[in-house]
């Protein structure tokens, strides 16, 4: 088990390491795939919240809960996977899954939230509003930044990677030198 | 390596996996920051006026005051990251007077004014010498009113940068506490507004640039502040009653012609119409006179005519039937004069040149809302 666990490192490290990027896709579709995804995360959840507003408390319905949600993880979802995709565009899933990592964990530290207050849209309290938005603001801007970042692969041209085999573990260096 | 042993194997894999994802590089594209400029800005806005959305008349059907001074610092920041990124930070606070739905509370002053604060930040990435794309996202914080923002555009040039050709989308999500008329707290409510635009800049001649641009908004949710009140045939104010949907269109032309005497005449139109039954015409024209090297000044008029909504009134019959008494939703036209003074003084040594700008306008407006702002900004270019 050990040997083929290291044995699937091995085809992971050669599969995400990225080759000489002469001819490496435009880093263009990446900005566009990832800002795009993130874009869309945003309206659909956004107009999905948005169907459940009312002026008042009288058209408030407990079937708002469920939209609510759906709409908040949508936006942040759209935060997890705009980084992700970019850097997939170039080759890069690990990195992309490295720097998806702020934006997935601020919306894991959401959930506990919705789990005290499932209408916490319409009722959070004031400190479950500072870590909504905090958390919120905080997955935005990262996930902006990892987008920023997969205009860059074009450069990363020489890659440092380990290797793991059966009797050895090491580090392969890569790329064009 | 035997089970019963320490596995440092797994521990490596672990770290491998790790070092996997973040794989060092030896030689990366260069993403190296540079300030490109830093400019400040104080705006405040002195408003006096009454409307029948605002509360506090000599009896409860008279228009409240809308006086308010709202003052307005703001930062913006430009730095390129590498050949193909440039970032604009932007990040205008304001301090606003009698602005809260707390307001209509008289018994505390804890609301006299209130602070927001945004945060915008444009990344423009240069695909080619002729193609850009733009990320837009940002935040607004007030209480009681929380606003995030994110968008993307692209614009393409052609025939030399004579022909410009955009398009772009914004999304707005708007989460802010609910109130009743009377300032009772009802938690929170929201709203969406989708933007979607298409513009065309054209060389005309030599001396002439136009720009055209359209854009469609679509916005749902409460599209009310939750406190703005109506006056009612019964004697009392009730509470806006606004459709849960807006459909937004605005056409913008504008031209700019350099005058032979080293001026530059702009000139601006916009036709807006919307489902509520507002249709509006803007023009503006600006003249800007340059009378030394560093310095030119302005002076503008604008002009603006608009319908009200349809269901705008300043007395409603209390039947549950949408109404609004908002004075900026009312029929209007409005005036705006100013003129401002800029200075662009070159530099030695890092910065190139320091922009200083004062500038001062006056806007009234028919039904009674009149406003002084005065401008003052400051900047380096590097």
């Amino acid at each position: 088990m050990r040997r083929g666990f290291a044995g699937v490192l091995v085809v992971a490290a050669s599969l995400t390491a990225a080759s000489a990027r002469a001819e490496g896709p435009d880093p263009s579709i990446a900005v566009v795939v990832g800002a795009a995804t993130l874009v869309a995360g945003f309206t659909v959840g956004g107009a999905l919240m948005a169907t459940t507003a009312h002026a008042n408390p009288a058209g408030d319905s407990p079937w708002d809960n469920g939209k609510n949600i759906a709409g908040w993880f949508a936006m942040e979802s759209g935060f997890v996977l705009a980084p992700l995709l970019a850097h997939g565009i170039e080759g890069e899933w690990a990195r992309g899954g490295v720097l998806a990592a702020i934006p997935a964990a601020t919306t894991v530290a959401t959930i506990p939230i919705f789990l005290q207050t499932p209408g916490a849209v319409a009722q959070a309290t004031i400190p479950q509003e500072r870590w909504m938005l905090g958390l919120f603001c905080a997955g935005m801007a990262a996930s902006v930044a990892g987008v920023v970042d997969a205009a860059f692969a074009p450069g990363r041209t020489i890659h440092l990677v380990p290797s793991v085999g059966p009797s050895s573990a090491g580090l392969v260096l890569g790329g064009e030198l | 390596m035997s089970a019963a042993a320490p596995d440092p194997g797994r521990r490596l894999s672990a770290i491998a996996i790790t070092m996997l994802a973040l794989a060092p590089t030896a030689a990366r594209a260069d993403d190296s920051l540079h300030l490109e400029s830093v400019m400040t800005r104080v705006t405040g806005f002195d408003q006096f006026g009454n409307g029948y959305q605002a509360q506090g008349g000599p009896t409860p059907l008279s228009p409240g005051s809308e006086r308010a001074t709202i003052f307005e610092p703001q930062a913006e920041i430009v730095f390129t990251q590498g050949p193909r990124w440039s970032h604009r930070v932007w990040i205008p606070v304001d301090v606003v007077s009698n602005a809260s739905p707390h307001a209509v509370d008289v018994l505390t002053s804890a609301s006299k004014h209130i602070v927001s604060g945004s945060l915008d930040w444009t990344a423009t990435y240069a695909a080619t010498t002729a193609t850009a794309f733009t990320l837009n996202d940002g935040l607004n914080l007030e209480n009681p009113f929380r606003s995030v923002h994110s968008g993307i555009g692209f614009h393409r040039s052609f025939a030399d940068e004579a022909t410009i050709v955009g398009a772009s989308v914004l999304d707005v999500y708007d989460w802010f506490n609910r109130f009743d008329i009377h300032g009772t707290p009802e938690g929170r409510t929201d709203r969406n507004g989708t933007t979607g635009a298409v513009s065309m800049t054209q060389v005309l001649t030599p001396t002439t640039l136009v720009n055209v641009n359209y854009g469609v908004t679509v916005l749902a949710g409460t599209l009310g502040n939750t406190w703005n009140s109506v006056p009612l045939t019964t004697g009392v104010r009730g509470p806006e009653i606004l459709p849960g949907e807006r459909v937004r269109h605005a056409l913008v032309g504008r031209a700019a012609q350099w005058l032979p005497w080293n001026g530059v005449l702009r000139l601006y139109y916009r036709f807006y119409a919307d489902d509520w039954g507002i249709v509006a015409h803007s023009v503006e024209a600006q003249v800007l006179q340059r009378l030394a090297p560093e310095v030119y000044v302005g002076g503008l008029y604008r002009f603006h005519t608009q319908t009200g909504a349809s269901f705008f009134t300043i007395l409603a019959p209390d039947d549950g039937s949408l109404r609004v008494a908002d004075s900026d939703l009312a029929p209007l036209q409005s005036q705006t004069v100013g003129g401002k003074v800029v200075l662009d003084l070159p530099m030695s040594g890092e910065i190139r040149t320091m922009h200083m700008e004062l500038e001062v306008e006056r806007y009234v407006r028919s039904n009674d809302l009149r406003t002084n702002i005065v401008s003052w900004a400051t900047g380096f270019r590097f």
